[in-house]
């Protein structure tokens, strides 16, 4: 509508999403969604080199799978 | 009793003064306007009125919003406009309290229709699209000359202190090709109490101009001016920035054009007929027809219009690809006439879905509080949502889900991109000057454009690129692979409207922009090539280049890349088939399109999250034995690999199996669910060789999966022996490998949990079948 109004008087029907802090926690993978890049590579606080190397060290573990694949006549 | 209207627009001239190029009232679909008379009479507007008021109070409403508008309102000259204001507040007042507005193109107001507006307590908007240039543009007179001036020259008048408290606000027009600042700045120095940016009106049958190769220029354009606004400290209310982080906050937009706020608006034409958003003119002739009229239907009976009442269904009225979207509660699936195409009606995401997207991230990006600087920042850790664990071990899991496992892949990956980056591992020469480069302009362009950075760090082969740099395999080319940075780089810039000029890599002939596509160029492998960036798109040196752009499959509420170009695609274990020519490309997209139909109506409770989530496909090189083939690579978050099988129940098949491999894969990523010291491997039912714990935990999942559409479609298709069978035969292998996963005694606490889930779902389900 091309034109100014006040706000709505409707009602809110729908709820405002998940919350991520109320339920498990992933002790070791820090929110870093707002932490600019820059800071990030020089990582003066260990959190990013902890948390790479533990995703790196999944990834190098034999124990760990790292390509799902599927090959079947089904 | 149905929910009650308090918004009209009163149509009291329906011609107008001016002849801009892009007014949706004369010059889109719609032309019911030649039809109409010039004026509504008398009766009418009493008519009008009492219709209002009558609704008010059968409705009890506390106030009612009546809004004239035309064509040009003040057309109708100041002796009539007078006698209009007073019909309405003599008729409406005594049943409510009356909010009366005009909004208007300035050209003919002066300071004795400001005096009526002034006795009649009407607000007053006017249309400013920017500067001279930018107005002009459009807004000009039959006769060619330009507006600008008009509509400075009433803003000056409504700025003046009898007539301040009148001014509402302006309304702009967007158009890509004025420069957003300045846009703004002019908006600006007028000082409005309020203003709004306006996507131009455009359908799926008619879209928005766009530059060939920029995937969202509007939300580009529009994010320029938001990061300006947001750092003068947010000097005046834009409202199309304020709805999408109340939106997207759980609050009301308070509007149209985005949200999910139920419509409350009624249109009355000069000769009397109720019609819906005059928005929806653009769309076709006669979409906003009623067939009602206030001389013979209240507005309870014009709100039973389909047009209204379809829109009063929040989410559930949207089209599946707009339910299953992270970003619909911020953007609603945008203007309703924005989705329109003659092929499906509105039952569409908007023809600006792109646009919204990009810009709901990048608001609700820089809206949410920002903690301060230093480790403190980084104290948050990543969860699920409450139950989420639990509907994610019982098989599909939930879109919140899906959106909480993304948000926390999304830190992962910048985790590992800032660590290719990080300054100890520069390297020398071209190459790591390159990289030097790209890591400036990507760094750079996280602080000021975070959603364009967002975009190409939730692409899942930037993270299989970051793993690689940081683990190479035996004969990759390390200053080769980190040189990426630049194309990462390039590709952000590109997405954010900005211009740049920088060196990329050049692999098997050709520079590629994730996420976008790849330039074909006359240059060796190893070899740089220059590349300018620019909102007009990507340009290199050389006759013969060409681009190739990453194509999307859309349709049944499913929205995905398919990838072949993608340098760092390869690493799923099956080989990645190369460029699919145009007929194997059709092909894909029928195939794709017609698998999501099927899985939406088979098994929707998994087709949600597989719509929300998954973001790429990846062609593989088809099986020389005929076999099915499809991989998922752990690093590569949001995507999944194969070769196309022969029909859509086997493509959804593979869809639904490799996407609970990426689901739970994510959840590896949070959660440890077994022993990873546990180095026993297990017989599977599906498989010869004997698999390391977590590899039955992922085939058990996946199963599960496949079992769960073979439950529907044995339900489905009663008479087919083969659902049947091919259900009875998973549940027992799932059941078979549940008992497996716990007699092994390697699963933690939370392994325990997550195949409690899957047990559950199992006995849910019985033995009969």
């Amino acid at each position: 509508m091309i034109a100014f109004s006040s706000g709505k008087e409707s009602a809110v029907e729908y709820d405002a999403g998940p919350v991520l802090d109320d339920g498990p926690q992933a002790p070791w993978i820090a929110d870093v969604r707002d932490v600019p890049l820059r800071e990030l590579a020089v990582d003066a606080d260990g959190i990013a080199a902890a948390m790479a190397d533990r995703f790196l060290e999944a990834l190098d573990s034999p124990s760990r799978v790292q390509a799902m694949t599927f090959n079947s006549a089904i | 009793m149905a929910r009650p209207i308090t918004h009209y627009v009163l149509k009291v001239h329906s011609l107008c003064d001016l002849s801009c190029d892009h007014c949706y009232v004369y010059e889109h679909a719609d032309q019911t306007w030649r039809d109409k008379p010039r004026a509504p009479g008398d009766e009418t507007i009493l008519r009008a009125a009492g219709r209002i008021a009558e609704h008010a109070a059968r409705h009890r409403l506390d106030a009612v919003h009546v809004v004239l508008h035309g064509g040009e309102p003040l057309l109708l000259g100041h002796d009539r406009l007078a006698a209009v204001l007073a019909g309405l507040r003599s008729l409406i007042e005594p049943a409510t309290r009356l909010d009366l507005r005009l909004h208007t193109n300035g050209v003919r107001l002066d300071e004795r229709l400001c005096a009526l507006f002034a006795e009649h307590e009407v607000k007053i908007g006017v249309s400013l699209d920017g500067d001279r240039a930018a107005h002009d543009r459009h807004r000009r007179f039959a006769d060619g000359r330009g507006s600008h001036a008009y509509a400075r020259r009433a803003l000056a008048l409504l700025r003046q202190p009898p007539y301040r408290h009148l001014y509402a606000g302006i309304l702009c027009t967007v158009d890509l090709r004025n420069d957003p600042i300045e846009v703004y700045e002019a908006l600006l120095a007028e000082a409005p109490p309020r203003c709004d940016l306006l996507l131009p009106h455009a359908t799926w049958d008619r879209p928005p101009d766009r530059p060939p190769g920029v995937p969202a220029p509007y939300a580009a354009w529009l994010g320029q001016i938001f990061a300006r606004w947001d750092a003068d400290g947010q000097p005046m209310p834009i409202r199309l920035f304020d709805s999408l982080t109340a939106a997207a906050g759980g609050r009301r937009s308070g509007t149209e054009a985005v949200g999910l706020d139920p419509v409350d608006l009624l249109v009355i034409e000069t000769n009397g007929a109720w019609e819906l958003a005059d928005s929806l003119k653009t769309a076709y002739h006669g979409a906003a027809a009623t067939g009602m009229n206030v001389f013979s239907h209240s507005v309870d009976e014009a709100a039973t219009h389909p047009g209204i009442s379809a829109r009063r269904d929040g989410i559930d009225a949207l089209c599946p690809t707009c339910r299953a979207c992270p970003a619909v509660r911020a953007c609603g699936g945008g203007l309703y006439a924005h989705r329109y195409s003659s092929a499906s009606g509105f039952d569409n995401p908007s023809v600006y879905c792109a646009d919204l997207k990009a810009l709901v991230s990048h608001v609700t990006a820089r809206s949410a509080p920002r903690g301060p600087g230093g480790p403190t920042r980084a104290a948050r850790r990543h969860g699920l949502p409450p139950g989420a664990f639990d509907s994610l071990s019982a098989g599909p899991g939930d879109i919140a889900v899906i959106t909480s496992l993304a948000e926390a892949q999304l830190s992962m990956t910048r985790i590992l991109v800032a660590r290719v980056a990080a300054p100890a591992r520069g390297g020398r020469g071209d190459l790591g000057r390159m990289a030097a480069a790209g890591w400036d302009l990507l760094s750079g362009l996280d602080a000021e454009r975070p959603e364009a950075v967002r975009e190409i760090l939730t692409h899942p082969y930037t993270r299989a690129w970051a793993a690689r740099c940081l683990r190479p395999p035996a004969g990759a080319d390390p200053e080769l692979d980190r040189a990426h940075l630049a194309a990462l780089a390039a590709a952000a810039a590109l997405r954010a409207g900005r211009t740049a000029e920088l060196l990329l890599p050049v692999r098997d002939g050709s520079v590629y922009l994730p996420t976008l596509g790849a330039l074909r160029v006359s240059a060796r492998a190893g070899d740089a090539c220059r590349v300018r960036i620019s909102c007009d798109g990507i340009g290199a040196s050389g006759a013969d280049c060409f681009w190739r752009t990453v194509r999307r499959a859309s349709g049944g509420g499913l929205s995905v890349a398919v990838d072949d170009l993608d340098p760092f695609r390869d690493c799923q274990a099956w080989p990645a088939a190369g460029r699919l020519s145009p007929r194997a490309w059709r092909a894909w997209r029928l195939a794709l399109t017609a698998a999501a139909r099927r899985l939406g109506r088979e098994l929707p409770e998994y087709a949600g999250p597989l719509f929300s989530g998954l973001r790429t496909v990846v062609p593989l090189r088809a099986d020389p034995a005929g076999l099915q083939r499809s991989g998922t690579a752990r690093q590569a978050f949001g995507a999944v690999a194969l070769a196309l099988p022969p029909d859509s129940g086997a493509l959804s098949a593979l869809l639904v199996h490799e996407f609970q491999h990426v689901k739970l894969a994510a959840l590896l990523n949070m959660f440890v669910l077994s022993d990873p010291d546990d180095g026993q491997l297990l017989r599977v039912p599906w498989r010869d060789d004997p698999r390391p714990v977590e590899g039955v935990l992922q085939g058990t999942y996946a199963h599960l999966g496949l079992a769960a559409l073979w439950r529907s479609r044995a339900a489905q298709e009663a008479a087919d022996e083969r659902a049947r069978g091919h259900f009875r035969r998973y549940r027992r292998w799932v059941a078979e490998a549940i008992g497996t996963l716990y007699g092994s005694g390697a699963l933690t606490e939370d392994g325990q949990r997550f195949v409690d889930g899957m047990h559950a779902t199992v006995q849910g389900w019985g033995h009969a079948g």
